[in-house]
């Protein structure tokens, strides 16, 4: 068997890169795609876990974070269509009109 | 060296794709054309759910590559596709020290991670479900079982997450009717 | 190194039976058609005209590969390979026999849909590569039908899932050999199953995504010579993994009827399997030829407002009387 910080390793890595990407891009499609990647490098950590640890909790967990990042894609990509149409421009850093 | 070789022959599935999963993510980040970066994006998750298959999550797994896939990519395809934003992106990336501050910043919350994973390894209860008996019973078996018994309740509330979130996208990317 | 063998010889079997698969439903379809028109269909080419796609895979090798100056190079390359890959991997959990099949896993349903689902994007990448509007349309076209009819389809067949309590393809076929035909207890669930995998494997009356005559070919209209062969066995082994999985979940796969099942030889279910399947697929081709293709718009307002009400009143009703039956 692989020693589990092999597996968390890995997880960390990818969760640095989503966090990565979050910070540098400006495109908000690809921060949300980055935003994706973090859920999924977390969702691993969790089956990780759970199998380390003869446990099923993880894999329900990670049952329930899929059906949270679907409904969360679609409600964020609506968000950006309905920016877009307002500024014609998907850039994060004009998203600004909350800023007092 | 010697050691990873040595667990390298022991799953070498896990070290292959994991490799992948690390390129494919940078190529994902660093794409210019978001049409590009979707494609990078649903390989990752590919290779995320054959790292679930090695421990033995099959069903976590399929319902990754069925969710990731054929949801998440199409609407993410449709939007570029509907925005028109696949073809040059005339974004200006961010850049200079702030772009470098960004990245350490990041790798600060990698030995963050790092650090925390290290003093917690392998400390925790046992559950009750060691991959014996799982095998025994079947994955999907008992995931199903205990999502309808124990965890009923995250369960509905989900559902109507979801559901939730289909009138909401719907309502939000709806035309106003002047 | 056995393992590696073994994959490697199921590989080959398995795609020389979807090859070879292809190569007679495009006889058969030709030959359909020309039934259901009173021609005579190909017939010059050797025996009854057997040897015509033979003939025509032979042309599709030899033709010039021509790609699009302005397409999307490795988008481009990547899309048939995946068109391909994704119904050839879902043969893996497809048993043909009480004992015959590649591996039965224990959420194989769930993993045969995973992978239909990943037929959407190749058809994507393949209208977004080749950078041409008739190929684009129908690419969307084709992502928004397939997405909106598989909910149904998937709702159609949780029916037989709540009935069997498994997602394995052997034990739903085990369960249907103690009890009888899923088709008996599931009838909407068939039809609904039926008309949304129809729609699934692009096929008429729903083949908007390549309707010849307003988007020229559809997704594949800048594809030729070998690239385009690999559409086409893709889409022949896509609507053979439906009809199996039809066959599989009410047909009763290979069981004969009216028959004790425990004592025939294996020969004898794989040729009433192949024998159920081919039926489903002469069904489908029937469709093609009887019902006109819908509107865009009338199809999805189907898929949605028709077909997912009706599968939703199915999957409680089968719900409820399960409960009961308890």
């Amino acid at each position: 068997m692989v020693p589990i910080s092999h597996y968390l390793i890995l997880t960390a890595i990818l969760f640095t890169l989503g966090v990565i990407g979050v910070l540098t891009r400006r495109n908000a499609i690809i921060v949300f795609m980055c935003i994706e990647l973090m859920l999924n490098s977390v969702n691993l950590s969790m089956v990780v876990f759970a199998r380390f640890l003869d446990s099923m909790d993880g894999q329900i967990a990670v049952f329930l974070i899929m059906t949270v990042a679907a409904a969360e894609v679609a409600v964020g990509l609506a968000l950006i269509v309905a920016i877009y149409r307002k500024k014609e421009s998907i850039n994060i850093d004009e998203m600004h009109i909350m800023q007092g | 060296m010697d050691s990873f070789m040595q667990y390298f022959m022991i799953n070498p599935v896990f070290y292959i794709f994991a490799g992948i999963a690390v390129l494919l993510a940078i190529a994902m980040l660093t794409m210019d054309n978001p049409v590009y970066s979707a494609i990078f994006m649903v390989l990752t998750f590919f290779c995320i759910s054959v790292i679930y298959i090695t421990l033995e999550a099959e069903f976590i797994a399929a319902i990754q590559v069925l969710v990731y896939t054929g949801a998440i990519m199409v609407l993410f395809l449709f939007v570029i596709m509907l925005l028109n934003l696949g073809r040059e992106s005339d974004l200006v990336e961010r850049s200079g020290p702030m772009k470098y501050i960004s990245i350490l910043l990041a790798f600060g919350i990698l030995l963050q991670i790092g650090f925390a994973a290290k003093v917690t390894f392998g400390i925790g209860e046992k559950g009750m479900y060691p991959i014996e008996q799982v095998r025994l019973v079947g994955n999907t078996e008992t995931i199903a079982s205990l999502l309808f018994s124990q965890y009923v309740y995250p369960f509905e509330i989900a559902s109507v997450l979801l559901l939730l979130g289909m009138v909401g996208a719907i309502i939000i990317s709806k035309k106003k009717q002047e | 190194m056995e393992i590696l063998l073994f994959g490697i010889i199921g590989v080959v079997v398995l795609f020389s039976v979807i090859a070879l698969n292809a190569l007679i439903l495009v006889y058969m379809e030709r030959k359909v058609s020309a039934w259901m028109q009173s021609r005579l269909g190909p017939n010059r080419v050797g025996p009854f005209g057997l040897f015509q796609t033979t003939a025509d895979i032979v042309k599709l090798i030899l033709k010039e590969n021509i790609r699009n100056d302005q397409s999307d190079k490795v988008i481009y390359f990547l899309a048939p390979i995946l068109a391909f890959v994704a119904p050839f991997a879902a043969f893996v959990t497809v048993p043909i026999a009480n004992t015959i099949g590649i591996r039965d896993l224990d959420m194989g349903a769930v993993y045969i849909f995973a992978l239909g689902s990943s037929v959407i994007f190749s058809i994507i990448w393949a209208g977004y590569g080749s950078n041409s509007r008739y190929a684009l349309i129908g690419a969307m076209r084709s992502a928004a039908q397939m997405v909106s009819y598989e909910v149904p389809m998937i709702t159609a067949v949780l029916g037989v899932f709540l009935i069997a309590g498994s997602l394995s393809m052997r034990e739903i076929v085990t369960m249907q050999a103690n009890q009888t035909w899923f088709i008996v207890y599931q009838p909407l669930g068939f039809i609904l199953f039926l008309i949304a995998g129809t729609a699934e494997a692009n096929r008429a009356p729903f083949d908007l995504p390549e309707a010849e005559s307003e988007l020229v070919a559809g997704f594949h209209t800048e594809y030729t010579g070998l690239k385009f062969a690999f559409f086409f066995l893709g889409e022949y082994a896509a609507m053979l993994v439906s009809c199996c999985l039809i066959v599989l979940l009410f047909l009763g796969g290979w069981l004969v009827p009216f028959v004790d099942n425990s004592i025939i030889p294996a020969w004898i279910h794989i040729t009433v399997f192949m024998i159920k399947v081919y039926l489903m697929i002469f069904l489908m081709m029937w469709f093609r030829w009887t019902f006109p293709r819908m509107r865009v718009d009338h199809l999805m307002g189907f898929g949605w407002k028709v077909l997912l009400p009706l599968a939703f009143i199915n999957l409680v009703a089968t719900g409820a009387v399960v409960l009961i039956l308890k």
